[in-house]
Order: structure tokens, then C-alpha cells, then sequence
């Protein structure tokens, strides 16, 4: 949507346009105020006539600072856009997805579209996802408790009874108490994902490099017993998330390169800055030297239990690297495995909004 | 192990194989103290008070510790909690640990609000159940002072 180009000549003849357009459209002057306002702000239930010589915050009931803060550092010809959360009149709230230039005459045009449905869906399929975290929470604790009873009584066989029992019967029981412990490992894994998606998430600035040493410290009872080296090559910077999160996400990859090596390969991880032109994210690549991943199952691997090995190979539930994406896309990332062959190693690069200075 | 000195530990649980557990793992470690459950929230109480049938306190004496779990059937474990610390007589400094499957923070914050001594979260596994009654014994029947409960007076 861009009716005017890149820059606003000739407003009169813009505004003119603007005005008798579906979309909601202001002039504001450099301090703010509303200069004029169209027709179709009657549908947000304002009064276009009364509206100039307010200052355009009182009808927003959030954005304005963002929106405040993008138009004073806006160079004519420059565009900003973004959402703000309309005060409707006389109550409610509406959501107007704008575009705003600043014109040769030093004044704001703005102009948006009704985006309060869109909002509106947004947030149920945000409610319908907490649901189901909190559904699969439950379920997953609930269910804990049954397992607990076979997994104790099993073992209890296993030491108070063993005299009753011939080899077959102490196979079978251990077989109960090593499934019970499988089964928990699911459950466990099954919790943490809900969990993810369940915390109260506050979103906030953190060093990517402390969230990466914390997780170093993790893992340093695995690092050692499978004589990994681990080599972190730049300094990382601050990111927008979440620290525990971040630390997750670390951590599980660091696990992964740590398990999936051909036996007898001690793991090498190397973790550092990707090069990259965009100065509104950050990435950062961990790469490992172990069996890769072929081509075909580059995105299987991050769904809720795919395994692509049997457990007497690798053992574990296949929900690490389910954990890794849902924590990234909660704190507005991305996971992907970018290069990775059958043999030869993985990367994973993991984008992150960056943290302006 | 010091042998721990007698007193009776009231264990509220509904979940018979949880029972059935908790006092494998006290028999296991030789712990010595006699263990009462009930297995609601109103049987709590009632045994709390010496009520109904648990009027006689030769046969259930009033315990030292009480166990509670959180997730109960008729009266929740919070709820006798908090009964317990609104009470007038000196039955109120009975020390409670609630031992629960829920990590909820919101349970846990509840808890404590509410006059809760500790939180234990039930381990997954036997072993970690013996280290918890183990753990448990050690502080509360070596370590700490236990006030003064008289019920007969």
C-alpha cells in the first residue's frame, strides 16, 4: 500500500487523494498535531472535523512514543510503519496498520488500514496455543504420577522379591522400569515444551555471549565425559529474549553436538558470529563435527519426538531440537540447519533480534 | 545413621502406591518414627483435632510433622493449611512440609503464603525418594527445634 511513492511533493494534491482513499489518513505538523484528518476516521467513531489541533497520541492508546520517536528521526522521502492501538470512540480499541512520510513541508502524512480483526485473530490463535501448552502441561504432569507407582514398584520387585523371581522375571521387571524411565524421559521432555510456550515470557535485552558461557557451564559434565572441545570464536552481543530461554537453546544444541558423533569421535563445536548486513538481527552459528543430518530430513529433525536413529544407536526422545525452535520463535527468532550433509557435520544458525546500543 | 528421636509423622495422601512408597523408603532406611495417613483433606482435620474415629490418642498421637500432599480429594492440602495456621490453640505450630507433585510457582508461592515450612517436589524415581525421606529425617528430627505441642491440656 503506497499511494504516494517514496516521497510526498506535493501534499495538497496527495492529501486530496488520500482523503477520498479507504484509508484512514492524517496531517500532522512537526510538533505532532493533527492538521487534518479524512472522513474515514468516523468509522473508529472520531469526528474528523474536531480532530485538528489535538495531538494525534490522544487517540492512540499505545504506539505513539515508537511512532513519536520513528517520525522525528524521519528524513524527507523516508517512510516508518508499524501498528497502533487505537482508542475508539466512545470505548474499545482498534488496531491501525500505518505508513507515515514526512513531506517537503516538514509536516507527517499518515495513513492505515483497520487492522483490529487481524489483531483480534491474532490473539485467539495466541490464546488457543497457550491452551493447548497448558492442556499438554497437565496432561504430561498428570500422568507422571501413575508412572512413578510402576517404576517404584517394579524396582521394588527387583530388590525385595528377587528371590521369588527366576531370570525371565527380573528381565520382565526390569523391562517395566527401564520403559517407566523412557516413558519419564518423554513426559520430562513433553513438560519442558509446554513450558516454553506457558512462561510468562517478559521480553527483555540480554547478552548472548553470558546466556552462551552459562550454558557452557551446564553443560561441562557432558562436555567432559564425551571429551568434547568447544571453542566459542567471538564475543557475541546483546539480543532481545529471554535468558532462560536463550540459555535453552545453548544448552540443547550443545547436547546435540555432543551426542550425535560417530563412536569413538570426541565432539568439536564451534560457536560463533555469522556474518551479516542486517544491523536489526544477529546470528550466530554452531557448528559441529558430527554424523549430519541428510538433506530430506532437515526439517523433520526439529519436530516433538522425531528421532531419525534408533535408541540403540543414539539414545534419547527426540524433543531437543523441537525445544530449541519453540524457544526461538518465542523471543521473535529463528533456528535453521543451514549446512549439513550426511557425514560431514552440521551448522545451525540461529537469528536473533539485535539489541540497538 | 543417629537414631532419630520418636515421634509420630502424619502423612495425608490419597495416592495409595505414593503411601505405599514413602513408607518403603522410610523402611528401607531404617527411620523409626511411626508414620499415620489419612488420605484427605477432612480426615486431616478431623485426626489433627482427635475427632471421630481418631479420638483415641494413645492410637494416634498428635505428630511432630505433618507430610501434605497439595492434590486432595474433599479439602485441598492448602486448604488445611490454612485451616491449621488460622487455628487459636497451639496446634497451629504444627510443622507442615508439603510434599506434592506440583512445581507450579503458584503453588509453591500459595504454600508458603499460607505458613507452609517446606516444599518438596515427589522425584520421579524411588532413589530420589529415599534421598528426600532421608533428607527429611535428618532436618527435622536431628537438626531442628520442634515447638511445643500439648494437646492433652
Amino acid at each position: 500500500m503506497n499511494p504516494i511513492g517514496s516521497s510526498a511533493h506535493c501534499s495538497s494534491e496527495v492529501w486530496a487523494f488520500l482523503a477520498g482513499s479507504r484509508f484512514f489518513a492524517l496531517e500532522l505538523n512537526s510538533l505532532g498535531l493533527i492538521v487534518q484528518a479524512n472522513a474515514a476516521w468516523r468509522s473508529f467513531g472520531f469526528n474528523p472535523e474536531e480532530l485538528p489541533q489535538t495531538h494525534f497520541s490522544t487517540m492512540v492508546h499505545h504506539g505513539s512514543t515508537e511512532l513519536s520517536n520513528a517520525l522525528g528521526a524521519l528524513q524527507p522521502g523516508q517512510r516508518v510503519a508499524g501498528d497502533l492501538t487505537i482508542r475508539r470512540e466512545p470505548e474499545g480499541l482498534g488496531c491501525l496498520r500505518y505508513e507515515a512520510v514526512r513531506t517537503d513541508k516538514g509536516t507527517f502524512l499518515l495513513w492505515g488500514t483497520d487492522h483490529t480483526n487481524e489483531l483480534a485473530n491474532r490473539q485467539r490463535l495466541l490464546e488457543t496455543e497457550r491452551e493447548l501448552d497448558s492442556f499438554v502441561y497437565t496432561v504430561s504432569h498428570d500422568l507422571r504420577a501413575p508412572l512413578r507407582a510402576m517404576q517404584g514398584f517394579s524396582e521394588a520387585l527387583l530388590e525385595d522379591n528377587a528371590d521369588q523371581l527366576d531370570d525371565m522375571g527380573k528381565d520382565y521387571a526390569r523391562r517395566i522400569f527401564q520403559s517407566g524411565k523412557y516413558m519419564d524421559a518423554l513426559l520430562k521432555g513433553l513438560l519442558t515444551h509446554s513450558r516454553i510456550g506457558r512462561l510468562d515470557f517478559s521480553p527483555g535485552v540480554f547478552s548472548l555471549q553470558a546466556c552462551l558461557e552459562q550454558a557452557v557451564g551446564e553443560s561441562q559434565a557432558m562436555l567432559e565425559s564425551t571429551q568434547a572441545t568447544l571453542e566459542i570464536k567471538n564475543e557475541l552481543p546483546p539480543v532481545h529474549g529471554d535468558q532462560q530461554l536463550i540459555v535453552l537453546v545453548f544448552a540443547e544444541l550443545i547436547a546435540n553436538a555432543c551426542k550425535f558423533v560417530r563412536p569413538g569421535t570426541p565432539p568439536k563445536i564451534e560457536i560463533g558470529l555469522h556474518p551479516d548486513d542486517k544491523a536489526d538481527r544477529v546470528q550466530a552459528y554452531i557448528q559441529d563435527n558430527g554424523i549430519g543430518i541428510a538433506r530430506e530430513y532437515h526439517e523433520r529433525i526439529f519436530k516433538v519426538f522425531e528421532r531419525l536413529h534408533s535408541a540403540e544407536e543414539f539414545p534419547g526422545t527426540g524433543i531437543g531440537l523441537a525445544l530449541v525452535r519453540k524457544a526461538m520463535k518465542v523471543i521473535g527468532g529463528e533456528v535453521q540447519l543451514v549446512h549439513s550433509e550426511s557425514g560431514k557435520g552440521s551448522r545451525f544458525l540461529l537469528t536473533f533480534r539485535a539489541a540497538k546500543e | 545413621m543417629m537414631r532419630s528421636q520418636q515421634g509420630t509423622i502424619l502423612l495425608v495422601e490419597d495416592d495409595a502406591n505414593d503411601v505405599l512408597l514413602v513408607q518403603r523408603a522410610f523402611r528401607k532406611l531404617n527411620v523409626v518414627h511411626p508414620i499415620q495417613v489419612v488420605n484427605d483433606g477432612e480426615q486431616a482435620t478431623a485426626y489433627l483435632l482427635g475427632e471421630g474415629q481418631f479420638a483415641n490418642r494413645d492410637q494416634y498421637p498428635f505428630p511432630v510433622l505433618m507430610l501434605l500432599d497439595l492434590k486432595l480429594p474433599r479439602k485441598a492440602g492448602l486448604e488445611v493449611l490454612a485451616w491449621l495456621r488460622s487455628q487459636t490453640t497451639v496446634i497451629r505450630r504444627l510443622p507442615v512440609v508439603v510434599l506434592t507433585s506440583s512445581k507450579q510457582a503458584v503453588d509453591i508461592n500459595r504454600a508458603y503464603d499460607l505458613g507452609a515450612n517446606s516444599y518438596l517436589v515427589k522425584p520421579g524415581e524411588f532413589e530420589g525418594l529415599l534421598q528426600l525421606v532421608k533428607n527429611v529425617d535428618q532436618y527435622w528430627f536431628n537438626l531442628t527445634e520442634k515447638p511445643e505441642i500439648r494437646t492433652d491440656l
